[in-house]
């Protein structure tokens, strides 16, 4: 039994109380008072302090996401221009995601970790056991997703636990339980996975046809995503990417080229040595 | 360098963007002349922030690559030549032990300092994972130490330096299996010089993992190089009777091997590594480290400095050596630095992760059919209507 998030981005309205939640329960330090001007997100990225993170992208007609400037935006409504179909909120919306670790079938963290801390618990998500963690910093290159960090203060990685805590006494995550929206949803993979088609049929039904899932068929080497989401535009507007790569997918062959590699200038050498015996 | 994410384009990479495209230039006025300044839609990044995080590696972990890569090169050197080199390796088997226990003793001091928690170094001990490169490497760097301090005993009980012949402790290291060791350690070198290239490609950062299967053999040239380069350098001042010469030629043709194996793995490398994703190994602050230091004057020089003398079959010049090795030892260590250096680049650089991570098959996008339905209002009413047909 896999428990994980179905994240509903159409049903999300920037209230950021998944992140709250989420610092509360796990008792997270602040990041402090950043203002970064993109759109309402001053929290800017997942990291070893930040579990849950809403993404804001604001879409002028003809722009694809908040890095646009409104001049731009006004000229093209003046002169008529219509980049996108009327599909969700219409020409000029505003997007917002709660990101989350994704808790991969096939972890690059899981695999990279040289202690063993990162391990698969009994819900079928990824832990990291801070008990065990020696801070190598391997998991953090190794994530697809950008999702798991050193922390600088107390040197070990962190992330989203999916509140093994709380799901140990049969709770929900602190983020599904503070979403006002239900865009976080929690429970049994294989519901989820029912609920989010029944979900995308509805959308397109009522006309937003630029609905789909990310996480859920698509064929990659990260499988699927046992925290997934609805989308309604492009995977890199939200900065998912579009075919996540396991990292060890082929380490095999790497291991092999370099073995030969090995062999074959070992073997060099040991001519190069052997040849002046020879002659001598 | 802020607007490098919205300068940015990948043309006609889904239906959809080439929809957009062609529908982009179809528009008139004002919006066209936007349109141009700031390509829409293609290459649309989350604010240009990057999409994945780089490694909070300092500069132990590079160092220690070079360091590493020193001792893993020497010991395949020094353990083949015990195997099959002679009499006349004797002073380069010597020279080698003393070498890869050093390298064996600062390795791991480097790798530990680099830890959050250094005192949990030996949690690394605990397992044993093949998908981890990293673990790999430390069960190698742990084996490769215990065998180089064994090999090195034995050759300082041989040679009386530090450990007395006929003290027990020098009787007792004497009897180590030297010859089996050798084989053993030389393996070992082997996989100490090209672990570390494998453990950068088992990444998601895109300069790295692009260079996939050529970055071991990659790294494990340089690190033949490396040694060759140190056992060259060190000989130097020894006297020259004949036999000491062939020997020296013998390790000078073991550097220029390695060399043109650098070379030739660093141009496959280029080659199938695309612009955006190369980038920071060829412009910048590192770039030029990485084409000046490390490709022109750490693997072109010295192979073009050795050459001259090597085909005409005469002694190297003394100076020609050890301008050689240097040039070898300092190109190693500024790949080292520029490959990570670069690497961070490459993470922090949306487009070069969407490049890295775009499409494939079965990638995560709409299906044909629901970009068709994203596509511009002109087809999407026509869209609309088929999809409440499918209900």
């Amino acid at each position: 039994m896999t428990k994980g998030f179905f994240t509903d981005t159409t049903l999300c309205i920037g209230c950021k109380a998944c992140e709250v939640a989420c610092k509360q329960w796990n008792q997270l330090p602040g990041d402090g008072y950043e203002f970064t001007g993109m759109s309402y997100d001053n929290t800017v990225a997942l990291g070893s302090t930040t579990w849950r993170h809403v993404a804001f992208i604001e879409q002028m007609a003809g722009q694809s996401n908040g890095t646009s400037n409104g001049a731009t935006a006004i000229a093209e409504r003046v002169s008529g221009h219509e980049a996108r179909s009327a599909g969700f909120l219409g020409e000029n919306r505003w997007l917002m995601m709660s990101d989350v670790c994704k808790h991969c079938a096939n972890a690059g963290c899981l695999d990279a970790c040289p202690t063993g801390a990162i391990i698969r618990n009994e819900f079928g998500d990824v832990y990291v056991q801070p008990d065990v963690c020696n801070g190598c910093g391997y998991c953090q290159p190794a994530c697809p997703f950008g999702v798991i960090e050193v922390s600088h203060d107390d040197g070990r990685a962190w992330k989203c636990t999916l509140c093994y805590d709380r799901q140990k006494d049969g709770l929900e995550p602190a983020c599904a339980k503070a979403c006002p929206t239900q865009s976080i949803q929690f429970g049994e993979i294989e519901e989820l996975h029912a609920q989010a088609r029944e979900r995308v049929g509805m959308l397109h039904a009522r006309g937003v046809t630029d609905a789909y899932l990310y996480g859920v068929d698509e064929q990659t080497s990260v499988g699927p995503l046992n925290a997934f989401f609805l989308l309604v535009d492009q995977p890199e507007v939200y900065n998912l990417p579009e075919t996540p790569h396991l990292p060890q997918a082929k380490i095999g062959t790497k291991y092999l080229a370099t073995a030969l590699a090995g062999l074959a200038l070992g073997a060099a050498t040991a001519l190069t040595l052997l040849g002046g015996r020879r002659r001598s | 360098m802020m607007d490098r994410g919205r300068q940015g384009r990948r043309d006609g990479q889904t239906t959809l963007q080439g929809d957009r495209q062609m529908h982009e230039r179809q528009g008139g006025g004002v919006a066209e002349m936007e349109m141009r300044q700031t390509p829409q839609t293609a290459g649309a990044t989350y604010y240009n922030r990057p999409m994945i995080k780089k490694p909070t590696w300092r500069w132990f972990i590079p160092f220690y690559f070079f360091i590493g890569g020193v001792g893993g090169g020497v010991a395949l050197i020094g353990g083949l030549a015990d195997l099959i080199g002679g009499q006349r390796h004797r002073a380069t088997v010597r020279r080698a032990r003393y070498i890869a226990l050093g390298a064996a003793m600062i390795s791991p001091l480097l790798l530990i300092i680099d830890l959050g928690r250094p005192q949990r170094f030996h949690h690394m001990l605990r397992v044993f994972k093949a998908s981890s490169p990293l673990s790999v490497g430390t069960w190698v760097l742990l084996s490769f130490g215990l065998v180089s301090g064994a090999q090195a005993a034995h050759q300082a009980a041989e040679d009386n330096f530090i450990l007395r012949r006929e003290s027990w402790l020098g009787r007792l290291a004497r009897l180590l299996p030297s010859k089996p060791l050798s084989l053993l350690q030389a393996a070992l070198g082997v996989g100490l010089g090209g672990y570390t290239g494998i453990l950068l490609a088992a990444t998601a950062i895109p300069l790295w993992a692009t260079a996939g299967v050529l970055l071991g053999p990659f790294f494990l040239a340089t690190t033949l190089a490396c040694g060759a380069a140190a056992l060259a350098l060190t000989a130097v001042l020894r006297r020259g009777t004949p036999e000491d010469d062939k020997a020296r030629a013998e390790i000078q043709m073991v550097a220029t091997i390695s060399g043109v194996a650098q070379i030739g793995l660093e141009v496959a490398r280029e080659a199938m590594t695309p612009p955006t994703i190369g980038k920071p190994l060829r412009s910048g602050t590192w770039g030029m480290v990485y084409r000046i230091g490390a490709v022109g004057g750490g693997m072109l020089a010295p192979v073009a400095l050795r050459l001259p003398a090597q085909l005409r079959g005469r002694p190297m010049g003394r100076a020609i050596t050890v301008a050689a090795a240097s040039l070898t030892l300092a190109g190693g260590l500024a790949e080292r630095f520029a490959i990570v250096e670069a690497g961070k680049q490459s993470a922090d650089d949306p487009e070069a992760y969407q490049e890295f991570s775009a499409g494939q098959p079965g990638a995560a996008r709409p299906t044909p059919q629901q970009q068709a339905l994203m596509a511009p209002k002109t087809k999407g009413v026509k869209a609309r209507v088929a999809a409440s047909d499918t209900r």
